[in-house]
């Protein structure tokens, strides 16, 4: 394992702010040697991601002890894309309230976070796999999914490597076309998002299965060996499959199903209550059998918003 | 007369309504038959931290409501897209991670911000013209000006030229953007004009006034108005990228103005400095990197390696008449620290 810095920006008043990279297997990053990179915390709050980054760093550098990683495949792993949001505590850059995740892939003549894409992308681009661990734009508990926005190249079958329970294929909407997932495809990656657990907390169970199914794609394309559990058999998902459920009423969301909880038509999986006078006003049925894949963290449900993504 | 154009119910005792005035012309009613009537409308608060509009559709709703029998058309104001994040000094939507200008048309399947959108397009959809009031952000200050994408140039140009505005800046495609009020109105046959003038937070009171002038010349134009109205000075007009020029900072530091904005600058002129208040230094000296005119300037002092400091029209780009107005007005500096004049406590 070598620790590596990738590169760093200056501040006036702060320390110089510092992206380092673990590197797995080759010594450099060179032309071919780029086999896979993973990288978390791009915002501030990403807090299980960082986590399951910092995990599969651990448990590569056992594996690569134990002379279990291919010298000449190179896996960089980067847990903290973005240390500046991390360490202020906010979700998008500091002092300027930007999303790196929407600067891709950068212009490194351009503002501050275009300069921070476009350095994090000259690291990136090359690489044969790249594998995001990243946040929704709704707060809230995902199972873990690998997801991958649908431009057209048809890799969505070698994501079943992962293990994971679904593989969600997304068409791009127009801001989608700034995001690292996007422009590594378009640069030749083949590009995977995975999402999963929530961003209030560290969700361990959630990490393990996460750094789990890294490691089962890493070993299924030959970069490691690792035999463990492998997972489930993933099904693949398109925007017809996800029905969202949401509200028609406002008012505290007391839900009582949970991400993953396969449920049949017309069970009850929330209720809206009064903020005033504590009484239901609504409740929120399974429109259809099938298995929760996501719900918002927020307590308050607002009227006509998504709360839940239940698959079909 | 006021209209509810969305109305979402929020999870306490309140809705979240955003709303027009509608403003007719004498004799007219809400019962009246309003087929065959122009419409024009002004709309600004997409962005919270943005309030220039504010004067401007102030201005405007007075003026029409004191002489509805010169106004022969309708026209709607939506004072605030976004109604939370101006409550709450917040460029997005608060709780919602996207800007709400990349979220149009909406989608009244989607969340609160989405169907809000689809509601807004829905209501301004074969509006005769849609004029969209933005005001910079929190960090730079900008002249008059609108914004118009390539793919609709021919149109709206000359519309934009009746604005009164300083600069009309013809930009090219860009994917992201076809996710704005403007395109998604363009795009379907609204003809929509995005303004930016001044700066986030703030009211400039002189450019408010210049482009409410603006809104009637053009109204006069389309023969909504017959009040009234100024000869709309003459524009600077950009179509090629390389008119204009970015100016970055390559170091982080607070940046200290030299030159005023809007000013006519020759190149390697120094517009400001990029100093270290710590170590006392000057770290950079920003000079203009070509012979033109400053029509972006920052404002907010403390910059990142990156921060946009401001933008320069070329002069090479400039009408000669207009150049010439600038060229006699020269350079305004900001004046420099005297510190005689401090110790004989007669700074002005
Ligand atoms: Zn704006």
């Amino acid at each position: 394992m070598k620790k590596i810095l990738l590169f760093s920006k200056d501040s006036l008043y702060r320390e110089n702010m510092k992206v380092y990279g673990y590197l797995f297997g080759t010594d450099t990053l060179e032309e071919g040697k780029k086999t896979i990179a993973v990288v978390s915390g791009m915002r501030g709050n990403e807090f299980t991601q960082i986590y399951e980054a910092s995990q599969l760093v651990k448990r590569l550098k056992i594996l690569e002890e134990q002379g279990r990683v291919r010298r000449d495949k190179g896996i960089l792993v980067v847990p903290a894309v973005n240390p500046y949001s991390i360490n202020s505590e906010k979700r998008f850059w500091p002092s300027d309230n930007t999303d790196i995740n929407r600067m891709f892939p950068g212009y490194d003549l351009g503002e501050t976070t275009q300069r921070v894409a476009a350095s994090l992308f000259n690291v990136l681009d090359g690489f044969e796999y790249g594998i995001h661990l990243t946040s929704h734009y709704i707060s809230g508990n995902f199972v873990p999914h690998v997801s991958i926005q649908d431009t057209g190249r048809d890799y969505a079958e070698s994501a079943k490597a992962f293990g994971l329970a679904y593989i969600r294929l997304r068409r791009p909407s127009h801001y989608d076309t700034t995001t690292l997932n996007y422009n590594w495809q378009i640069w030749n990656t083949r590009a995977y998002s995975i999402y999963g657990g929530d961003d209030k907390a560290v969700d361990r169970e959630v990490s393990e299965r996460v750094v789990s199914a890294i490691l089962n794609f890493m070993n299924a394309n030959g970069m490691i060996e690792f035999d463990h559990h492998r997972g489930f058999i993933s099904s693949l998902i398109t925007e017809d499959d996800i029905c969202v459920i949401k509200s028609s009423h406002a008012g505290f969301f007391d839900c009582s199903a949970r991400a993953g909880d396969y449920v049949r038509k017309g069970m009850r999986l929330a209720r809206i209550i009064d903020t005033g006078s504590g009484e239901v006003i609504s409740e929120i049925k399974a429109p259809e059998d099938g298995t929760i894949l996501f719900i918002q963290s927020n307590p308050l449900a607002f009227a006509d918003s998504q709360l839940m993504l239940l698959v079909r | 007369m006021i209209k509810n154009v969305v109305t979402l119910s929020f999870p306490v005792e309140e809705k979240l309504c955003i709303r027009k005035q509608r403003i007719l012309p004498a004799g007219y009613n809400k019962e009246s038959d309003l087929s065959g009537l122009r419409r024009f409308s002004v709309v600004t608060g997409t962005h919270g931290d943005e309030l220039e509009g504010q004067y401007v559709c102030y201005e405007v709703s007075r003026i029409l409501q004191e002489n509805t029998d010169k106004l022969k058309g309708i026209v709607d104001i939506y004072p605030a897209l976004n109604p939370l994040g101006i409550d709450s000094l917040e460029r997005g939507i608060p709780g919602f991670d996207l800007d709400m200008n990349r979220i149009f048309p909406g989608n009244s399947h989607g969340s609160m911000a989405e169907h809000a959108a689809a509601s807004i397009v829905e209501d301004l959809s074969g509006s005769d013209m849609v004029i969209d009031i933005h005001s910079s952000n929190l960090y730079l200050t900008e002249i008059p000006q609108a914004r118009i994408s390539e793919v609709f140039q021919n149109e709206l140009i000359p519309y934009a030229k009746h604005l009164n505005i300083d600069f009309i800046w013809v930009h090219s495609a860009s994917t992201v953007l076809e996710a704005t009020l403007a395109h998604s109105l363009n795009s379907t046959g609204t003809p929509t004009i995005v303004v930016e003038m001044g700066i986030g937070l703030r009211l400039t009171q002189a450019y408010g006034r210049q482009l409410t002038q603006g809104i009637f010349s053009l109204m006069k134009y389309m023969g909504i108005w017959d009040g009234e109205a100024v000869i709309p000075r003459k524009p600077l007009i950009s179509t090629e990228t390389d008119d204009v020029e970015f100016l970055n900072a390559p170091v982080s530091g607070v940046f200290i103005q030299h030159m005023e904005h809007n000013s006519f600058v020759n190149k390697g002129d120094v517009i400001g400095i990029i100093a270290d208040p710590l170590r006392g230094e000057c770290l950079h000296k920003v000079k203009a990197p070509c012979t033109g005119v400053i029509f972006t300037l920052r404002d907010f002092p403390m910059v990142d390696e990156g921060s946009l400091i401001g933008r320069m029209l070329r002069a090479e780009a400039i009408d000669e008449d207009v150049l010439d107005a600038y060229r006699r007005r020269g350079a305004r500096q900001v004046s420099s620290l005297d510190l005689a004049r401090y110790r004989g406590g007669e700074e002005e």
